[in-house]
């Protein structure tokens, strides 16, 4: 009974953050909206600069124009959702240099709660979730695809499974900051990697970084694995099953995330000592 | 260490020091987190073995439609990944205007002895220095090594007037990123501002694709517009696809976008010197 009567607590209160949150960005008008234009120029941009290239040559590394834009904006879609939710993990170092993670752990509630319910970044609802969708969308009427049960499953699937990859990975990465104090240079170090995924067929590099970002960095499954299965391309995978693992390997990378935070939280001895 | 400066009136003597001083600082700010180093080097080695590896598969596909060879064309690539690590316009003086407003210390920086644009000139330019020595040298070293004429000028004199053009363009840029902090000043929002940038800068430089692949209309913009100067200039000469007479006007071009835009750097500041309201007071 009082479970479930803080469990109606923790929910009414993330509600009310939820709130709080919505207004604060909504109360710069100009600013919400020069950035949701800023976004969507930058990666029309980058989209543009890509058809160039495809339309000319038609292909990279065997993938068609609209394949590498649904590649492109399946990985935005993910990233718009991790940063819908947990956008302020790659901040833990921050938190636990201010004290904000001491507050944390003084409160009755899971400090990996509190944490993930801390903030919730309603803009990128409309930037890259919303332009990745559409974008997805486009991409798909371009390549002739229907929309069948299948299909809308395995994007679902994807999405979530994606979502869940990228968060487990921030969160172990930022976590280092438990034996580091700084973890923010960790999440940055990956940034051209995540430019490289995102932009090209992973197959354009050679069959070694396939395999690294299929079992080392596993952020082919965010969009070139997905993909594969939406396009029906899943027979020239390593394996016919790895283009539909998004979500089984996003839930693995969240386990890992979690256990390297819990471990990181075990040594942990505040900065003020 | 006095020798030089003291032959010189004292004036200018002063404002060298000034300026080195600022050099100094700027050096110092990259170069204070090692860890941070060492991510910025991962990230450079990857960017140009991405675009290095991208422009190889591209040219496999159709090497017709290049007008320039592969190793020429892998080379804009890898020293385009190199330029736009280097002269990075996601730091800069956009950035440091933005984060003094915020704070309200630009109010020191404006009873400093030396013009805000000129302290910011000088910081900017310890902090290329730094960035030119700790990741552009080690990586276009690494890449010569490893890719041999893949990597290379097209000759020494092509390298040469490459260097003396990415020169201008470190200036030129410096120019834009001031300018972009005056917008950044105006509006209070350096995100938005600064995505907006960073699109205008990859889609009318040049500097991930060559303009000689734009649609005829888009590439008439870009000539129209200085940000060509920024990356397409330097990167054409250092393969040598401009050469002789036609490396000259392009860099002289270059010098006549700076005057330009020097003008407009001294002209935005002196109209928003005036109006500056520094956040909480």
């Amino acid at each position: 009974m009082t479970a479930i009567t803080a469990a109606r607590r923790n929910a009414r209160l993330y509600l009310r953050f939820l709130g709080a949150g919505f207004r604060s960005q909504t109360i710069y008008g100009f600013d919400s909206a020069l950035l949701l234009f800023a976004v969507v120029f930058l990666n029309v941009v980058d989209l543009s600069l890509l058809a160039v290239m495809l339309t000319r040559f038609e292909a990279l590394g065997g993938w068609t124009m609209w394949e590498v834009v649904l590649l492109y904006c399946m990985f935005l879609a993910v990233l718009g959702l991790q940063y819908l939710f947990t956008l302020h993990l790659n901040r833990i170092d921050e938190f636990i240099q201010d004290g904000t993670l001491d507050q944390m752990l003084v409160r009755p509630v899971s400090p990996l709660l509190q944490l993930v319910a801390r903030e919730f970044h309603l803009r990128n609802l409309f930037h890259h979730f919303g332009t990745g969708i559409v974008g997805v969308l486009i991409a798909m009427a371009g390549l002739g695809l229907a929309w069948t049960p299948e299909r809308v499953a395995i994007l679902a699937a994807s999405l979530v499974g994606g979502t869940l990859l990228l968060t487990g990975m921030v969160l172990a990465l930022a976590s280092l900051a438990f034996w580091t104090v700084r973890s923010q240079v960790f999440l940055f170090g990956t940034a051209e990697i995540q430019e490289a995924v995102q932009h090209y067929p992973a197959t354009v590099f050679g069959q070694w970084f396939v395999r690294a970002m299929t079992f080392l960095l596993p952020l082919a499954f965010v969009n070139y694995y997905p993909v594969m299965a939406l396009t029906g391309r899943a027979d020239e995978a390593m394996h016919p099953l790895l283009p539909y693992a998004s979500p089984l390997v996003g839930s693995a990378v969240l386990a890992v995330g979690v256990v390297v935070w819990r471990a990181g939280l075990r040594r942990y001895e505040s900065t003020g000592n | 260490m006095a020798d030089a400066p003291t032959l010189l009136p004292a004036g200018t003597a002063r404002r060298w020091d000034l300026a080195r001083a600022f050099l100094r600082y700027g050096l110092a700010n990259r170069t204070t987190y090692r860890a941070v180093y060492w991510a910025q080097l991962v990230n450079a080695v990857v960017k140009v073995a991405a675009i290095a590896l991208v422009w190889r598969a591209f040219h496999a596909v159709d090497p017709g439609q290049f007008p320039v060879g592969g190793d020429a064309m892998i080379a804009y690539g890898v020293v385009a990944a190199l330029g736009s690590v280097v002269l990075d316009w996601w730091s800069g003086p956009h950035h440091y205007l933005a984060r003094r407003i915020r704070l309200g210390t630009i109010t020191g920086d404006l009873l400093r002895p030396m013009s805000l644009p000129r302290q910011l000139f000088a910081i900017h330019a310890g902090e290329t220095c730094s960035a030119l020595l700790l990741l552009g040298v080690p990586v276009y070293l690494g890449a010569l090594a490893l890719l041999g004429r893949e990597a290379a000028p097209a000759g020494p004199a092509a390298g040469l007037l490459a260097l003396l053009s990415f020169a201008l363009s470190f200036a030129l840029l410096f120019c834009c990123s001031f300018l972009v902090g005056m917008i950044v000043l105006k509006t209070l929002n350096l995100l938005g501002v600064m995505h907006v940038y960073h699109g205008v800068i990859t889609l009318l430089s040049g500097f991930w694709i060559p303009l000689w692949f734009y649609p005829e209309p888009l590439r008439r913009i870009a000539e129209l517009l200085p940000f060509q100067s920024i990356f397409f200039t330097p990167l054409t000469i250092y393969i040598g696809h401009r050469r002789g007479a036609d490396a000259a006007v392009a860099i002289l071009q270059q010098a006549v976008w700076l005057c330009i835009l020097l003008v407009a750097v001294h002209l935005a500041w002196r109209f928003m010197r005036r109006r500056l309201v520094v956040q909480g007071g």
